[in-house]
């Protein structure tokens, strides 16, 4: 791979297509897990493939000023994850937590769910991801679960930075109480819970 | 453990093996590729002139003498809507529409099989001029296709989940809010051009799914109801029944269109049905979605 800038790429792609490749190999590791961890695995490759189409067809509007595309990747990847689920005929799946999130089945996710606690937890867990507002629920998830970063999770979001950190207090906040009095142990440990 | 490690373990991270992102790059090209067949080479059309101008004349000629149904019908609902005299909303107001929707429901049960079943939601939706949306609904009737699939719901606890009989009230974000926040163009083709650059945009269907959340238990405004109907108007529909005081309209799908919506609309403009349509390789369609909206009014905000 070169050493040239995402944005250096995408604007040479906007003459030479073929420079968007590279865009692809940069980046369709971390879109595959992404989309891997919110909808399964099985759909996860075309769904990939997806973002990169439609990043592509969108690049001329990438802002140039920004040195990595991942934010930018991971917004179309957040819309195809949620299209995916919309179209699919199922709006209220039962495992779906938050839109474009399915939580995995207990046996698959049993491989890492290995603590007890975690397994007792589980069903309070679902409760309460669903009845966390939308877009506390979307902050939280992308925080807690993708790992993204302030930045990151405004630029999918399309808020400001501080607007997702006072979201994410509130989103916390909200899970301790509803997650209660069992789950206190979550909360101990935890920089971001303000405990 | 802290509530993120219980997070990131309840959603396990999964990595990519080469075969899959093999299956991505292809699925990624091929996209490109048919994206690519649309666009005319210009040498062919310089090759081609004679052709191409023959071609426009006749063009000219249909349209002369059969002027686009669809369009037309959809720029005089727009003109209606346009002239519709609202009654803005004041401190603690809101609108409110009703609706009931039969909607087709699959869920995956703990064992890994799956349940299919369609149950009716009736609906009321508030919503005030900065997009603060309470909904408050109550799901009943569950149907099933045989009698082991409604014990399987019952005994499941489905029926808890769904709160069958239950009326919840939640408050809700959605493309209303996000409409006002971008303060959407109210022309028509500022307003199609702005939802192609979408990127959940790719087709006509999609188009119209978004052009139609505009309009639905919607606080949107007569300007922007006009461009939102006059943008449908610009898509490829076809006119399933034509008035005098009901319009109905389904969209045409395309090769990656897995969909296909209908909508309806009285004279003014205004949502009184939605559908969608599953649609498999084979062109067989399957309904999943049939909503029927009450005339919106003006209510006080919950």
């Amino acid at each position: 791979m070169s050493d040239r800038s995402d944005s250096e790429l995408i604007e040479e792609s906007l003459d030479r297509p073929a420079a968007f490749d590279e865009i692809f190999s940069r980046y369709s590791w971390t879109v595959f897990g992404f989309i891997a961890r919110r909808v399964g695995r099985g759909n996860a490759a075309d769904l990939t493939g997806e973002v990169f189409a439609r990043a592509f067809a969108a690049r001329a509007r990438f802002d140039l000023t920004r040195t990595s595309a991942r934010p930018w990747l991971l917004g179309i990847a957040d819309h195809v994850c949620v299209d995916h689920l919309r179209r699919s005929g199922v709006r209220r799946r039962r495992n779906q937590v938050a839109a474009g999130w399915l939580l995995p089945p207990l046996d698959e996710a049993s491989r890492t769910l290995d603590d007890a606690e975690a397994r007792r937890l589980r069903p309070a867990l679902e409760r309460a991801l669903r009845r966390l507002p939308e877009r506390d629920r979307q902050a939280l998830l992308l925080q807690a679960v993708q790992e993204l970063s302030y930045g990151e999770i405004a630029e999918i979001l399309d808020v400001p930075v501080g607007t997702v950190r006072s979201t994410l207090n509130r989103a916390r906040a909200r899970m301790r109480e509803l997650l209660g009095p069992d789950a206190r142990t979550l909360f101990t440990d935890d920089p971001e819970s303000g405990t | 453990m802290t509530l993120d490690q219980l997070l990131r373990a309840s959603f396990p991270a999964l990595e990519a093996t080469s075969e899959e992102l093999s299956q991505a790059e292809g699925v990624y090209r091929a996209r490109i590729a048919a994206s690519g067949r649309a666009v005319r080479p210009t040498g062919r059309w310089i090759a081609s002139t004679a052709a191409v101008a023959a071609m426009i004349v006749v063009v000219v000629a249909v349209l002369a003498v059969r002027p686009d149904p669809v369009q037309a019908t959809l720029a005089e609902i727009a003109r209606a809507a346009r002239t519709v005299d609202i009654v803005s909303l004041g401190s603690g107001e809101a609108y409110l529409t009703e609706s009931t929707a039969v909607e087709a429901t699959t869920i995956h049960l703990e064992d890994g099989s799956l349940l299919a079943y369609r149950i009716t939601e009736r609906r009321r939706a508030w919503v005030d001029v900065t997009g603060r949306m309470v909904i408050e609904t109550t799901r009943t009737d569950p149907m099933f296709d045989t009698g082991a699939d409604e014990r399987t719901y019952f005994d499941s606890g489905l029926d808890e989940w769904d709160h069958l009989g239950e009326t919840q009230i939640t408050a809700a974000e959605g493309v209303v809010q996000k409409a006002l926040e971008l303060d959407w163009p109210t022309d028509a083709d500022a307003l199609l051009r702005f939802v192609r650059s979408q990127p959940q945009v790719s087709t006509d269907t999609d188009a119209a799914d978004l052009l139609l959340a505009l309009i639905t238990e919607s606080p949107a405004g007569p300007e922007l109801r006009a461009a939102t109907i006059g943008a449908l108007g610009r898509l490829d529909l076809t006119v399933v029944e034509h008035g005098p005081d009901v319009f109905r309209f389904r969209t045409v799908p395309e090769a990656e269109d897995t969909q296909v919506q209908t909508f309806t609309l009285d004279a003014e403009g205004m949502l009184l049905r939605r559908t969608i349509s599953t649609v498999d390789a084979t062109g067989a369609e399957t309904l999943t979605f049939d909503a029927r909206y009450s005339p919106t009014e003006l209510s006080r905000f919950p």
